[in-house]
C-alpha cells in the first residue's frame, strides 16, 4: 500500500513536534533511518503500511488519523455517556464529571477476554465498578 | 484458520491495520506482526531464547505483564497502579476477574497517566490462578498479539468472549509468535529427527529444549502446524450433540421439559494442519468418538495416562451412520484432567475411491 505523501508526513511532523522529539528520537523508536523519516516528513517518500503502523504506535496515533486526518488525537470528541451509566449516575447522585471519569476509566480497557459473550459499555455493572473506584473519586 | 478468513471482524481489523484488500486477511495480519518482530530481532542482532524475545517485543511495545497468581495480587496491582500511578481503573481488576457470571481471563489496559516513552504504557493483566497457570505462556503471547494489532486510541473498549473471531485470531498469532520460527524450527527439527510420526515424546523434548514455560498442548499445536505431513490434534470430552447443546443453552420458555440425554465422548476440539486439510484428512468437530477407539478406552481407564494404537478412520461415523473414509491411522493419546488429547496421523496414503461401473449408454450395443 502506498499513501499520499505530503499529508502523512505533515501529520507525523506535527505530532513529533508536539512531543518535543527530534527526528533522531522518532527514527530510533520506530526502527527507521533518520534520512527516511526526513524524506517522509518532507513529502519526498511514500511509506508502507507496516512502517506507518510502527510510527503510529510510537506516536500514539491511529493509522486512520495518519492516513486521513480523521479523528485527530488532540481534539476532544463529543462525549457520549452510555444510557446504563447515565441512569446509574442519576440514581447514585454522581456529578457529570464523576460519570465522565468512570467512563474514561472503562475506556482504558483496550482488550478484555472473558468466558461468555461480549458485553459493551451498556452492560457494565456500573454500581460494582463505582464501588471499586469510589475511594479515588471522592 | 480458514473460517477466520471470512469473518467480518477479521476483515475489518485487517482494514484498520492498513492491510485491507488482501486475499487472506489472516495471513496479511500475521505476516505484518512477524515482519515487525523480525525487524526488531534483526536490530537487536539476533535472539537466542524465547524469554529474551518476549523481553524485546514487550519493550518495543511498551507493555508489561501483571500476573494474578493469588488473590493478594489484586491488592498489589491496586497499590502500584491505582494508588501509586493514579490509574484508578486498576482498582476494578478483582471485580472484573472474579465476576461469577462472566470471569475475565485477561485484560489489556492502556495507562492514562503515563509518559509517551514509559515502558509500561500498556499493562496486560492476566489470570494465572489454579488451572489457568498452565496457559500462562500462551496467554502472555496472546496479549502481545493484541498489542501488536491494537492502537492506543482504539476508542470503545473491546469486550470479547474467548470464542470471538478476533480472540481466535489472536490465538493464531500467539501460536506463531510465541513459537517464533527461527527459535522453534531448530529445536523441533532436532527433536523430530529420524521419526516418522509426531509423538508426545517429541513435543516434550521441544518444551524441554526450547520452550520451558510453554504447555504441552500449546507446543503440540505448534508442532502440528509445522509438520509437513498430515496430522490432526483432537480433544475428546463428554459433550452433547450440537442440537441438544443449543437446546440446553437456550433459556427461553418451552412447552415441554428437555429430555435428559447423557453426554457422550465427543471430539470437542479438532485441529487439522495444512497438510491434512489438503488431503481432506479431517474428523468433524463434535463427532462421537467410536467405542473401539483407544481414545474411548483411555478415557474410561483408571490410572492410565498414555496409550497408542493403530486404527482405521472408517470406525468413525456420524449420528446417521455415515462413516469417514477408511484409512489406517496411528493414534497417540494422553489423559489430561477430564479429557483426552490425541495425535492422529495417517500411516497409509489416501485410498483410491472404488470406481463405480460406468452405466452403459443407450446407444451402446
Amino acid at each position: 500500500m502506498k499513501l499520499t505523501k505530503q499529508t502523512v508526513g505533515d501529520r507525523i511532523k506535527k505530532r513529533r513536534n508536539e512531543l518535543g522529539w527530534t527526528q533522531d528520537v522518532l527514527a530510533e523508536k520506530a526502527g527507521i533511518s533518520k534520512s527516511f523519516l526526513s524524506d517522509l516528513e518532507n513529502g519526498k517518500r511514500s511509506v508502507g503500511a507496516d512502517t506507518l503502523l510502527e510510527i503510529g504506535r510510537v506516536l500514539s496515533l491511529s493509522l486512520d488519523y495518519l492516513m486521513t486526518a480523521e479523528k485527530p488525537q488532540t481534539e476532544a470528541a463529543e462525549v457520549q455517556i452510555p444510557s446504563s451509566l447515565a441512569s446509574f449516575a442519576a440514581k447514585a447522585g454522581l456529578s457529570f464529571r464523576q460519570a465522565l471519569t468512570l467512563l474514561e476509566m472503562q475506556q482504558q480497557i483496550l482488550a478484555h477476554r472473558s468466558a461468555t459473550k461480549k458485553a459493551g459499555l451498556d452492560n457494565v455493572d456500573w454500581q460494582k465498578f463505582y464501588e471499586a473506584v469510589k475511594e479515588f473519586l471522592e | 484458520m480458514s473460517r477466520l478468513v471470512q469473518e467480518p471482524k477479521v476483515i475489518d481489523l485487517a482494514d484498520k491495520l492498513g492491510l485491507g484488500g488482501r486475499a487472506d486477511p489472516v495471513v496479511a495480519i500475521l505476516d505484518s506482526c512477524l515482519r515487525r518482530i523480525d525487524r526488531w530481532v534483526a536490530e537487536a542482532g539476533g535472539i537466542r531464547c524465547i524469554g529474551r524475545l518476549e523481553e524485546l517485543v514487550t519493550r518495543k511495545l511498551q507493555m508489561v505483564f501483571e500476573e494474578i497468581r493469588v488473590d493478594e495480587d489484586f491488592y498489589r496491582i491496586k497499590e502500584i497502579y491505582a494508588k501509586g500511578k493514579k490509574d484508578f481503573v486498576f482498582a476494578t481488576m478483582q471485580m472484573r476477574f472474579d465476576d461469577g457470571q462472566n470471569p475475565t481471563y485477561g485484560a489489556l489496559v492502556g495507562r492514562k497517566n503515563v509518559a509517551d516513552d514509559a515502558p509500561d504504557r500498556v499493562v496486560a493483566v492476566i489470570d494465572c490462578r489454579g488451572k489457568k497457570l498452565a496457559r500462562r505462556f500462551f496467554t502472555r503471547w496472546h496479549e502481545i498479539a493484541h498489542r501488536l494489532t491494537t492502537h492506543a486510541d482504539s476508542g470503545e473498549p473491546v469486550y470479547r468472549s474467548e470464542h470471538d473471531p478476533v480472540e481466535r485470531l489472536m490465538d493464531e498469532i500467539a501460536g506463531h509468535i510465541g513459537f517464533y520460527g527461527p527459535l522453534f524450527e531448530p529445536v523441533f527439527v532436532a527433536a523430530h529427527s529420524g521419526k516418522e510420526l509426531l509423538t508426545f515424546e517429541t513435543v516434550e523434548a521441544v518444551v524441554r529444549e526450547g520452550f520451558p514455560d510453554a504447555s504441552i498442548q500449546a507446543t503440540l499445536f505448534a508442532c502440528c502446524r509445522r509438520l509437513p505431513t498430515p496430522v490432526i490434534y483432537l480433544e475428546a470430552a463428554l459433550s452433547h450433540k450440537a442440537a441438544v447443546k443449543r437446546a440446553i443453552e437456550d433459556d427461553s420458555p418451552r412447552l415441554f421439559a428437555l429430555e435428559e440425554t447423557p453426554p457422550e465422548l465427543r471430539a470437542v476440539r479438532v485441529v487439522a494442519n495444512e497438510a491434512a486439510l489438503r488431503e481432506k484428512f479431517v474428523i468433524p468437530q463434535n463427532m462421537r468418538v467410536p467405542e473401539s477407539s483407544v481414545i474411548s478406552s483411555l478415557f474410561k481407564a483408571i490410572g492410565e495416562r498414555d496409550n497408542t494404537s493403530r486404527e482405521d478412520m472408517g470406525i468413525w461415523s456420524d449420528s446417521k451412520g455415515k462413516r469417514l473414509e477408511g484409512r489406517a491411522v496411528a493414534v497417540e493419546v494422553r489423559k489430561v484432567a477430564e479429557r483426552v488429547i490425541a495425535i492422529v496421523q495417517p500411516v497409509e496414503p489416501v485410498r483410491p475411491k472404488p470406481q463405480r461401473p460406468k452405466p452403459k449408454s443407450w446407444f451402446e450395443e
